[in-house]
């Protein structure tokens, strides 16, 4: 059991700074996902915190230890990697066994540890088989017990589930979650899928760019986007932006006659904003639709139907206005047909407001609470 | 088109042909004339010949039976070189192929400065001619003003001083060593290719469980490189039968006949002696030690080396 | 024998229709023809030295320049050690050359037993060879009472020594063997290799051997050991194998002289740290080094001195021996060159190009040093041949194991009986077969 926490870390390739100035603190216990686009820095993260990278600056502690320096072995983790990285000569056991073999555990104790380990993880009766010869749920699980055996402080997860198809991929997704409120290790886990995060992280790290973005529970994250890079990663179908001009009031599109009324409790916030273009964030079930012949509001906008999706429990539609595309869901009662013009609605109350150059979320809610 | 197909798909060669014409002429029969030319018939004749005596000179071959093969049970020169073809293929597995696996590896693991330039200069010679080899070792160990004996004394190292070539007891590791040097490249570059297949998880996931260098050699690298080990081990066995480049340009067999090899003794005794069937008994006895060592290694000790 | 002949007139036709097509073209173009297409001879000759290539050359031009419309001509060399492995290729060949190289003695001998080698006798009296070669090869060349070859370079085995050092050490040029043993301890007691090996390839400790025995036990039975009539198990060449031993074990050989080869060898002799060096006159070359005139250090010679009893022998041998191919079209033209090679012209440009000594009595050795003149002349004054070393005088099968046992001897590895064992089972199996 242990909380990990890097201070100012950084990593750099030859002078070039991939990752600079990466604080974040993991309580014990604690399921914590990294998250963001191929490429954002998560995995390189991980690979900090596992020892498989060096750290060019700023310290790591795991416990109470500072590990910056430390080999992985010391650091007291275990990792699980996407390509399950089970040795192919070995049987399960001796996969299994690999660790405890090196740290001299006594026989019968590595013989204990493989029986609890593989009853819990229902790999009893494929000890003896070689990887080669299990399914990929089945290799996914003995990559999760050689990580098991070793009871670290920490488990490292490298998008463990991306190699298993859409239905083994849920049902391991509530496997590794019961596991963690069992074992209730703390644990950093990688992914690139938003859904993952939100239904397995008991906090989300959300990258891009090398940068931390935003660290927060599912919830937070989900309804308190600290930037509009978060807002839009998080949530499926992504977040609608309409990019607005303020004139103090409301929010203007001159060219297709858009205008909608800022409420008063927001201008306050958006005092600055003046004469500039804000990004106006919408959820997709933020839209309603309006009866054919009702009157436009201060909330409204007219959009044509490009798409219609039928999901069954709901349906999307794709809808543009002018330059702005928008994604709307919508229940399943709904009748809009293909090329309809109709009017919608904005739930104002859950809408988001971004600055139009750097993003950041123009409500402080921190402030708010 | 499918009817014609199925009506030769009756799965024998003729059947086979029959539908691939192109493959057949050209993926087979060719390719099989040019090895009949080039290769089958010269073994056939080298076993015709090694029947006969002949000197390489006179018009009339003279059948002799299995004498040569006779000669051969009780010549102390064909135990000779047997034995040494032997001790050079040891020194060959040992040396090259171990030192070619470790440089493959330090290069890998980045253990080193300059990966790439080490890789290019390890690699060098195996592009020299052996012949080159031979004579630039022919100076570098010359006991008179060769580099190595001076470098050896001025480290203090005087006493490992030997007589490299003239000395019997270790002329023959001498020069297998230096062939060695020589091909050390080879193994290095197939096992850096090995290693790069080599997931690099599963160096991780060791690293993690604490193994060390030589633990992950053993357990992880060298398990899942059985097929470039096969490989390597097939080459080597096929070069350490083939030594003769370097015999004859460093000791043509001397001192008296120690450092012979059963590739430079046919030589010796098809043109230097003029005992041309005789030499084609020992091209026989070669072919079939060759033959027998590959069947050994591919039926027993690397079975299933290649289904990984 | 067939297929060479068919070979020979299918040549004969190809060249005939090209002398046909030629003249037609000439006559076509009114150009006046002078002869017909020249005879082409190819010399297959031995380099073994980086001189000998230069001369070879110079002589094949020189003949080129005079005669090239007539006779012309074409070299093919090969190195001195894989010689005898090509040979046998190239005479065997549907093509042969018209002139080759060959060794005398036991190696000759396979060669005329073949049939690859003319008879010369006609040639040796058109030309009058016999009167301007030396003795010693003249004889050398006779095989089945035929003459075979032309020899162009003599050598004799002496033992060099060193002329500063035998003053520095107050010795006298010895007489006797011991008196030479004698000077050979004080040598060794000087910290010096009495003797100079260099036995790397083998076969130079052969000329001491050769010369051992022939002083020692007679030049019968060495020629007894050469035609098998005496085995070599014999205990008088066992006696001479173990005298060798005993000199290695008794340090009189230069340090890890198995290990070291003649060039490199000239280092620790050029530097004073030999005494005697048994060996070739083929090694004056290096002896000469880049001077115009041997030698780079003061150096003499004296032959092997007397045994007790007996009265010592000189080894007066052929180095350099050329053979008309039997299959040759042009042995006339062949001859001509021959007679062009031993012509006092080129032998005294092998002189100033290549190594001493030449074959041609008359050649004008006033350019050699005084020590090289006086050589010579012995030499040419030597009389009939005596014996050459045993790689010469035997199949090169029997030489090779009798190397062999020699070098295993001096390497204390085998006994000197086992050695002359291992070379009477070969000389027995060659002449069984």
């Amino acid at each position: 059991m242990a909380e990990v926490s890097l201070k100012d870390v950084e990593k750099r390739y030859a002078m070039v700074p991939v990752l600079s100035g990466l604080n974040l603190d993991i309580a014990d216990g604690e399921f914590t996902v990294l998250v963001g686009p191929s490429g954002c820095g998560k995995t390189t993260t991980l690979n900090m915190i596992a020892g498989l990278e060096s750290i060019t600056g700023g310290t790591l502690r795991i416990g109470a230890r500072d590990v910056t320096t430390l080999p992985p072995k010391d650091r007291d983790i275990a990792m699980v990697f996407q390509s399950y990285a089970l040795f192919p000569h070995m049987t399960v056991r001796d996969n299994i066994a690999f660790g405890m073999k090196i740290r001299k555990t006594p026989k019968a104790e590595i013989e204990t540890q493989i029986r609890q380990v593989a009853q819990r993880l229902r790999i009893d009766d494929l000890l003896d088989r070689l990887p080669k010869a299990l399914s990929g749920g089945q290799r996914q699980r003995v990559a999760l017990g050689r990580a098991l055996v070793r009871r670290p402080g920490v488990f490292l997860m490298d998008e463990p589930l991306s190699n298993l198809d859409a239905k083994m991929r849920i049902e391991a997704r509530s496997f590794l979650t019961k596991m963690h409120q069992e074992v209730g290790t703390t644990t950093v886990y990688v992914t690139h899928d938003q859904a993952e995060a939100m239904t397995m992280g008991s906090k989300i790290v959300v990258m891009n760019g090398g940068k931390i973005q935003q660290a927060a529970a599912p919830l937070e994250v989900y309804n308190r986007p600290a930037n509009q890079f978060v807002a839009g990663f998080i949530g499926s179908p992504a977040m609608n932006f309409l990019r607005l001009l303020y004139d103090g009031n409301a929010l203007l599109d001159q060219a297709c006659r858009l205008r909608i009324a800022v409420p008063e409790c927001r201008r306050a916030a958006l005092a600055g904003q003046q004469g500039k273009t804000v990004t106006l964030g919408v959820r997709p079930e933020h839209f309603r639709i309006l009866q054919p012949g009702a009157i436009p509001g201060s909330d409204s906008i007219a959009f044509n139907v490009d798409v219609v999706q039928h999901l069954g429990h709901e349906i999307l539609l794709d809808l543009s206005a002018g330059d702005h595309r928008c994604i709307a869901r919508l229940p399943p009662s709904d009748r809009s047909k293909l090329g309809d013009d109709r009017l919608f609605s904005i739930d104002m109350d859950h809408v988001h407001y971004f600055n139009g150059d750097s993003g950041e979320n123009l409500i402080d809610y921190a402030w708010q609470q | 088109m499918a009817s014609s197909a199925s009506r030769f798909d009756d799965g024998t060669f003729v059947g086979f042909a029959r539908r691939h014409v192109f493959v057949t002429v050209f993926g087979v029969a060719v390719p099989l004339l040019v090895f009949a030319c080039f290769i089958g018939y010269p073994i056939v004749y080298t076993i015709y010949l090694s029947f006969f005596e002949w000197n390489g000179m006179a018009p009339q071959k003279k059948f002799v039976g299995f004498a040569n093969y006779a000669y051969l049970l009780h010549d102390k020169y064909f135990y000779i070189a047997l034995v040494n073809n032997a001790k050079w293929l040891v020194v060959s597995l040992v040396f090259p192929v171990s030192l070619g696996f470790l440089i493959a590896y330090v290069m890998k693991a980045r253990l080193v400065f300059a990966p790439s330039l080490l890789r290019t200069i390890v690699f060098f010679p195996v592009t020299m001619s052996l012949i080159a080899v031979g004579l630039m070792f022919l100076l570098i160990l010359n006991p008179v003003f060769g580099a190595f004996d001076t470098l050896l004394r001025s480290v203090g190292l005087g006493f490992l001083v030997h007589e490299w070539f003239g000395d019997y007891r270790i002329a023959l590791y001498t020069l297998a060593v230096i062939s060695g040097w020589a091909f050390t490249g080879m193994p290095m570059i197939f096992y850096f290719a090995g290693l790069g297949d080599v997931p690099k998880e599963t160096f991780d996931a060791a690293r993690i469980e604490g193994a060390g260098h030589w633990r992950m050699i053993r357990s992880v690298a060298l398990p899942q490189l059985r097929p470039v080990t096969a490989i390597i081990v097939m080459l080597t066995l096929f070069e350490s039968l083939r030594a003769f480049d370097l015999i004859a340009v460093l000791t043509k067999g001397a001192p008296f006949g120690m450092t012979n090899v059963l590739g430079y003794l046919v030589y010796m005794e098809s043109f230097w002696n003029s005992r041309f069937g005789y030499g084609a008994a020992l091209s026989v006895v070669i072919l079939v030690i060759a033959g027998s060592l590959a069947a050994l290694l591919l039926g027993k000790v690397l079975k299933g080396a290649f289904d990984v | 024998m067939n297929f060479k002949q068919n070979g020979l007139s299918r040549r004969t036709f190809v060249k005939a229709s090209a002398a046909l097509g030629a003249t037609a073209v000439a006559a076509a173009s009114g150009v006046k023809m002078a002869r017909a297409a020249p005879a082409e001879l190819r010399y297959f000759y031995r380099a073994p030295w980086p001189s000998s290539e230069v001369y070879a050359n110079w002589l094949i031009d020189e003949w080129n320049k005079k005669n090239g419309d007539r006779v012309h001509v074409t070299g093919a060399s090969v190195d001195g050690e894989t010689y005898k492995t090509k040979q046998t290729i190239e005479l065997s060949s549907s093509n042969p050359p018209d002139l080759f190289y060959s060794w005398e003695g036991g190696r000759g001998k396979e060669i005329v037993d073949n049939g690859f080698s003319a008879d010369l006798t006609p040639y040796y009296e058109k030309y009058g060879w016999d009167k301007k070669l030396n003795p010693a090869g003249v004889t050398l060349s006779v095989y089945n009472g035929k003459k075979h070859f032309v020899p162009t370079e003599m050598c004799a085995s002496v033992v060099w020594y060193r002329k500063d050092i035998y003053e520095k050490l107050g010795l006298k040029v010895p007489t006797t063997w011991d008196e030479l043993m004698a000077n050979a301890q004080k040598g060794k007691e000087a910290g010096l290799a009495a003797f100079m090996l260099a036995n790397q390839k083998k076969w130079p400790s052969q000329f001491m051997w050769s010369a051992i025995l022939v002083n020692k036990h007679g030049l019968d039975v060495y020629d007894g050991l050469i035609n098998g009539t005496i085995p070599w198990t014999d205990p008088r060449a066992v006696d001479v194998t173990a005298m060798m031993q005993k000199l290695a074990q008794d340090g009189m050989f230069e340090p890890s002289f198995n290990s070291i080869d003649l060039g490199p060898a000239m280092v620790p002799w050029t530097q004073g740290h030999g005494l005697h060096w048994y060996q070739g006159s083929f090694n004056l070359g290096r002896f000469r080094g880049d001077q115009p005139q041997c030698c780079v250090v003061p150096m003499d010679f004296f032959p092997m001195p007397a045994f007790p009893g007996k009265k010592p022998v000189m080894s007066v041998f052929a180095e350099d021996t050329i053979m008309i191919h039997a299959n040759s079209p042009n042995k006339d033209a062949a001859a001509e060159f021959l007679d062009w090679m031993v012509s006092d012209a080129a032998m005294s440009k092998k002189l100033e190009i290549d190594k001493p000594f030449p074959s041609n009595v008359n050649s004008d050795l006033s350019r050699l040093s005084e020590m090289e003149q006086r050589l010579g002349k012995a030499m040419a004054e030597s009389g009939s041949f005596t014996f050459m070393h045993v790689d010469h005088a035997t199949p090169p099968a029997i030489s090779d194991k009798f190397l062999d046992g020699v070098q295993g001897v001096l390497a204390g590895a085998m006994s000197p009986e086992d050695a002359m064992k291992l070379t009477e089972d070969e000389a027995a199996r060659v002449k069984k077969s």
